[in-house]
């Protein structure tokens, strides 16, 4: 008994300083990290007026200022992620580390849809990576390693000063879509403050882990400390496959980050060929398309299917109702479970996060006809993996996913 | 037996605890010093002071836009801002700026009481003005604690403590520091070193004294260079100025040239060599050194010198100037009248080849902005992060 | 030998046990030998959270089921269809009896609207019936119908959770603050196809900073038309008794949210706001108690009446703008307190017994209630905290007609506070 009370006065006595006490983890967060996050000049010099150089005509104008973006070393051997404008068309890239110092650098690969870069440089010490958070959000119990609220800091080349670091707090984590309409899962909203030239910023939590990347702020810049960022396992997924095309020297055609996508348009949402407005499945609608009463408030109506589609080679039509879904991996294992269709939400976050030959499930609803469909993920054919070759990107049809 | 037992348990207990407790002060940026920028706040704003200022006659300058952004086109009669008592209460320490033109200087204390101050001197370079105040028989000014910013850490937790546009009510951001530089940040600061934090700013923070989360002023709040890119002296340099301009130094020095640490992308425009042989000892070292010349001042010492825009500057006396840090820290302890020699690169007219050169300039004391062209064009120039002012 | 081995055992036991209990210290649900210090550690944290560092998540959780969106309907409008608008509130009271909630919002918000839509933080929306709205002070008062009945449930499982009022005159400068609101942004159209404009107002996020500063109503409208040169039509008036400057970041469709302190208690309503390079996080937001007496006296005698005297001290009534007034104050700094005014109607217009007006255009008052006040605000708080029927005592010095040189009075004025009923956009007091 004397013990008990002994070791619960004695951990009451240790523990009270030091609530009292407290440590600042930004600031050893920010010591920890600050020499993994670098600055990116992705233009060549930037000229003002140059009046010509043999008669030293110079003038004021030729402050030679550089415009830095931000990136985060991947890898010890120069691997180094970042945003994927400015670094598409690079000809000349130089990337500053923290210490001042300046490095070549070559860019590895591009994907423009998830809004990543990589580049290398040629170090010849090691340099010091950032080090990722491993768990990430888990679509089937709706649990994220973090919380709204969660204090975080963003480090990056803000308004041109290199290395700034700015804090604030989780405002948020919702599903939205990236500055180029492709729904995620998870995405982060935060309050720290962020500015032109911190594309391509990590973010960092108390641990001082990366957690996500930047992609764009609110109200195009225009509204006060709004700033979105992608959850760091899409931006890692992305890494890696250019990482590996670059490694393996393969060439634009055999090389493509995944992006997958089945093809099918649903109705709601899509704009009507009429007079453009944006169409809702109405009561109507499932009236005249006679759909049970019970179907009334589930399933996902689509308008059309992409010709050359997973969707379509696996056998769904324009029109057909889906369902429900049920979500396999190749090795047959279960990544959704059954379960009715409510919110095309649902869905497109399925087909976002699905892997590579991810079998999809169907319960379709055809002319009064309810049977199954399996449909195997595919490559959206609008992107392809570069390697320092601009061009080869089409547009991203955001309607069809 | 038992007894012993328990002994060891709670040894290991005790040490287990030792290690747990560190786990538990865990807090994020916002949470511990959730009160203390309150308590930072109550404790330093008995020591902030509003500024106000009357100029010699109504100005329309742009150099004053932001302030008549506030109040319309119209002439502007003063400046308003923030300072804050020095570690010697008779002395008011504020940001150079808002005494510019001042023919009447006002410092009003949170409780309202106004009071009339001196200028004592200013250094536009710091950005430090040094005010005296008659504050009357009957009251006590008190200092703020000052701190130390040699210690300043990345990631602080800071906040302003200042002035509203009234002069009257005390207001608190708060924030962290975002980067503690040694790169100058304009062509007319001398410092070797400059704050800069995200706690909110506004124009009438100005001279606001910066504080840490127990309430130690760290620094001044000197300019903004962006949304929540704020800037501001560190309080080391404040003291070091202050106590200059105090004890009667106050002459400014002038070079006259405006420069930037070399850059790839200068070498890769052809407007400096790559490799160079600086100390003479038959090895052409890779080019990562030297305050590189963009503009020379008309009628400067630099200028009397035969400097000359695109020299890269790599040696001043004795000092090689292999980073920022090498430039500002030699340059700010010049002194009027001082000899320098200045060594540098320039490439020949005529062979092409980089030489090279060296001169020697007599640093002279600076003149009234108005009497110089560069100040004329200069005033309302915007921020850049690169250049340096020798 | 097997002492020793027991005792290292032992140790190494202990150790691992507390280590594990070290390592989930956020949790703390662990070791049996943790169990008291959780206790305490808990209980300190209820009651007095910002002392023991609680963190902001926690505040968010706890508060999040009382946080709503509103979007007022109109319905005189032909299409009752999607309105990409609306703003923030949040509910303080629940009645499981009548199944009603009541709730607080910005006027500007839905004021306008007899009936609003308000959706709470798990997506389910209920019918919002205009109680009562005050523009003067930005207020509106919600009744929220059809809430479930909840009361059995444990806090975790509710779906709405009111919020607890805070006492905004408690509010220390620097203190902690924390925004929960629907910022809106063209980003957060489509996320939801089915309904493009779902997700237009970016529901329940969180912002924190600290509490800046208390600006006069003189002060915060001046810092508006700073912000948007905009003729200023003196929108609030004197009806606040100051505002909340905050550099808590607040966008379009956090009005009408609730600003939280660091015990997750309402201070502020946040309704205004604006950010530029030389005003940065430039926000406001209107002080609970302000609306807290808006609530009371509408639910206890159907009206809304503040205390008033009827006369301008602030200013002279013919000044119309922002501009006029910082002019009028740079070219003639008051030293006194002069009444330019006396408004129709009011107290200080009732005719005294020598049948002339108690208070006069002119007058200088040099004490109220034998006290002396050092600026015209502090004399307006005065007044702005009395209770309505309060007889005042005047001491005035006035200009002698004859004279023209003043004098005080011999015998103090004495003025009942009368009641303000018509919140203009005026700054009499």
């Amino acid at each position: 008994m004397r013990s008990a009370v002994l070791l619960i006065a004695l951990s009451l006595l240790m523990t009270a300083p030091a609530l009292a006490q407290g440590e600042v983890i930004a600031e050893r967060v920010a010591a920890e990290v600050s020499d993994s996050v670098v600055s990116i000049n992705s233009n060549a010099v930037a000229y003002g007026e140059v009046l010509g150089f043999g008669g030293y005509e110079f003038g004021r104008q030729i402050r030679l200022t550089t415009s830095y973006i931000t990136g985060f070393v991947y890898t010890k051997n120069g691997y180094i992620i970042t945003d994927s404008q400015d670094i598409e068309n690079a000809t000349l890239l130089t990337v500053r580390l923290n210490d001042g110092k300046e490095l070549d650098a070559q860019v590895v690969g591009v994907d423009t849809e998830y809004g990543v870069g990589v580049v290398k440089v040629d170090s010849k010490e090691l340099l010091k990576p950032v080090k990722i958070i491993k768990s990430h959000y888990d679509p089937l119990t709706n649990t994220y390693p973090y919380d709204q609220g969660d204090p975080v800091l963003a480090i990056g080349n803000s308004g041109g000063f290199g290395g700034t670091v700015t804090s604030g707090v989780i405002s948020a984590i919702r599903n939205f879509r990236n500055r180029n309409g492709i729904l995620l899962p998870s995405v982060i909203q935060t309050d720290a403050v962020v500015n032109g030239g911190n594309e391509g910023c990590p973010l960092f939590d108390n641990q001082g882990e990366v957690i996500a990347m930047h992609d764009r702020r609110g109200g195009g810049g225009g509204m006060q400390n709004t700033t979105f960022f992608t959850p760091i396992w899409l931006i890692t997924r992305v890494a890696d496959e250019l990482i590996g095309c670059f490694e393996q020297n393969k060439s634009l055609t055999d090389c493509q980050v995944w992006h997958p996508w089945l093809g099918i348009k649903p109705f709601a949402g899509s704009l009507s060929p009429l007079d453009g407005q944006l169409r809702e499945v109405g009561d109507d609608l499932k009236m005249y398309m006679d759909i049970p009463d019970q179907y009334w408030d589930t399933g996902v109506l689509l308008d059309m299917v992409w010709q050359e589609s997973p969707a379509r080679e696996y056998g769904l039509l324009d029109h057909d109702m889906l369902l429900d879904v049920e979500v396999r991996n190749k090795d047959e294992r279960d990544i959704v479970p059954y379960r009715m269709l409510k919110q095309i939400q649902e869905l497109e976050l399925m087909v976002t996060t699905a892997s590579r030959g991810d079998v999809f499930v169907f319960g379709v609803l055809r002319n009064y006809n309810y049977f199954k469909v399996e449909v195997v993920v595919g490559q959206h054919p609008g992107s392809f993996a570069t390697q320092a070759e601009p061009g080869a990107i089409q547009g991203f049809i955001t309607e069809y996913f | 037996m038992k007894f012993e037992w328990t002994r060891w348990f709670t040894g290991a207990v005790a040490l287990a605890l030792l290690a747990s407790a560190a786990a538990f002060a865990q807090a994020g940026p916002g949470e511990k010093t959730q009160d203390a920028v309150a308590a930072a706040t109550a404790l330093v704003r008995p020591s902030v002071v509003a500024i106000e200022t009357r100029f010699d006659e109504p100005r329309l300058d742009d150099a004053y836009m932001f302030w008549q952004a506030f109040r319309g086109p119209r002439p502007l009669y003063g400046l308003w801002g923030t300072g804050f008592i020095y570690k010697d209460p008779q002395y008011v320490v504020t940001a150079s700026f808002l005494l510019e033109h001042a023919e009447f200087i006002r410092v009003i204390l949170d409780d309202g009481r106004a009071f009339k101050a001196e200028l004592v001197g200013k250094n536009d370079d710091f950005s430090v003005a040094v005010l005296k105040v008659d504050w009357g028989p009957d009251l006590e000014p008190i200092s703020p604690p000052f701190g130390d910013s040699t210690n300043i850490k990345l990631g602080q937790p800071v906040a302003i403590v200042g002035k509203s546009l009234n002069s009257v009510d005390t207001f608190a951001t708060a924030g962290i520091i975002s980067a503690v530089r040694k790169e100058t940040p304009n062509a007319e600061e001398r410092t070797d070193k400059y704050l800069q934090f995200d706690a909110s700013y506004e124009l009438s923070f100005i001279g606001s004294p910066l504080v840490d989360a127990k309430g130690n002023v760290i620094g001044m709040v000197r300019d903004t260079a962006g949304t929540n890119i704020n800037l501001g002296v560190p309080i080391n340099e404040i003291v070091a100025e202050a106590d200059k301009i105090i004890a009667g130094e106050t002459a400014e020095t002038w070079f006259g040239v405006e420069t930037q640490f070399i850059t790839k992308g200068i070498i890769d425009a052809g407007y400096a060599p790559r490799t160079f042989d600086w100390n003479n000892d038959g090895k052409a070292e890779e080019v990562d050194f030297g305050k590189w010349v963009s503009y020379v001042e008309p009628n400067s010492p630099a200028d009397v010198a035969g400097l000359k825009t695109a020299d890269l500057i790599y040696m001043l006396d004795d000092t090689f100037i292999k980073d920022d840090y090498a430039w500002a820290a030699f340059v700010r302890d010049l002194k009027v009248g001082q000899l320098v020699r200045v060594k540098f690169v320039r490439r020949n007219e005529t062979s092409t080849k980089w030489e090279a050169m060296e001169t020697q300039v007599q640093i002279l004391e600076k003149p009234k902005e108005e009497d110089t062209e560069k100040g004329a064009t200069d005033k309302a120039k915007p921020m850049s992060p690169h250049g340096g002012m020798g | 030998m097997r002492k020793l081995l027991l005792m290292a055992a032992m140790a190494v036991l202990g150790a691992a046990l507390l280590g594990f209990g070290a390592a989930r210290a956020e949790e703390k649900e662990s070791a049996a030998v943790d169990r008291a210090e959780v206790k305490k550690e808990k209980a300190e944290r209820e009651k007095a959270p910002e002392q023991s560092g609680y963190a902001v998540k926690n505040i968010v959780q706890r508060v999040k089921k009382g946080v709503i969106r509103v979007q007022g309907i109109d319905i005189t409008s032909p299409v009752v269809a999607f309105n990409p608008g609306g703003g923030s509130g949040f509910v303080f009271e629940v009645d499981y009896d009548t199944h009603t909630a009541y709730a607080i919002t910005n006027y500007h918000v839905s004021g306008h609207a007899m009936v609003s839509a308000v959706k709470f933080w798990d997506g389910a929306q209920y019918r919002g019936e205009m109680v009562a709205a005050e523009p003067g002070i930005d207020v509106a008062l919600l009744k929220i119908q059809g809430i479930p009945d909840e009361r059995d449930l444990p806090a975790d499982q509710k779906t709405i959770i009111p919020v607890t009022l805070g006492d905004s005159d408690q509010v220390r400068i620097g203190e902690f603050a924390m925004a929960m609101g629907n910022p809106g942004t063209e980003e957060g159209a489509n996320v939801n196809r089915s309904d493009p404009w779902d997700t237009f107002l970016l529901g329940q996020t969180v912002t924190t900073n600290v509490v800046t500063g208390r600006d006069t109503p003189l002060e915060f409208e001046i810092s508006i038309w700073q912000q948007n040169r905009t003729s200023l039509s003196w929108q609030y008036g004197t009806n606040f008794p100051y505002t909340f400057r905050v550099s808590v970041p607040i966008n379009g469709g956090n009005s009408g949210g609730p600003l939280f302190n660091a015990k997750g208690e309402v201070i502020g309503i946040n309704f205004y706001g604006g950010a530029f390079v030389l005003m940065q996080n430039h926000n406001w937001s209107i002080p609970i108690n302000i609306a807290k007496d808006f609530v009371t006296q509408i639910l206890e005698t159907g009206k809304f009446e503040r205390p008033w005297l009827g006369v301008d001290i602030i200013m002279p009534p013919y000044i119309k703008g922002a501009d006029q007034y910082v002019e009028f104050v740079e070219r003639y700094r008051p030293e006194n307190i002069e009444i330019y005014g006396v408004r129709k109607d009011s107290p200080a217009a009732k005719l005294g017994p020598d049948g002339k007006p108690l208070l006069q255009k002119g007058d200088i008052i040099l004490e109220v209630d034998g006290q002396e006040f050092k600026s015209p605000e502090d004399l307006r708080l005065y007044i702005f905290n009395l209770d309505i029927g309060t007889p005042v005592t005047l001491t005035v010095s006035r200009k002698d007609p004859n004279t023209k040189r003043y004098k005080k009075l011999a015998k103090p004025v004495v003025v009942e506070v009368g009641a303000k009923r018509k919140f203009n956009a005026e700054f009499s007091v």
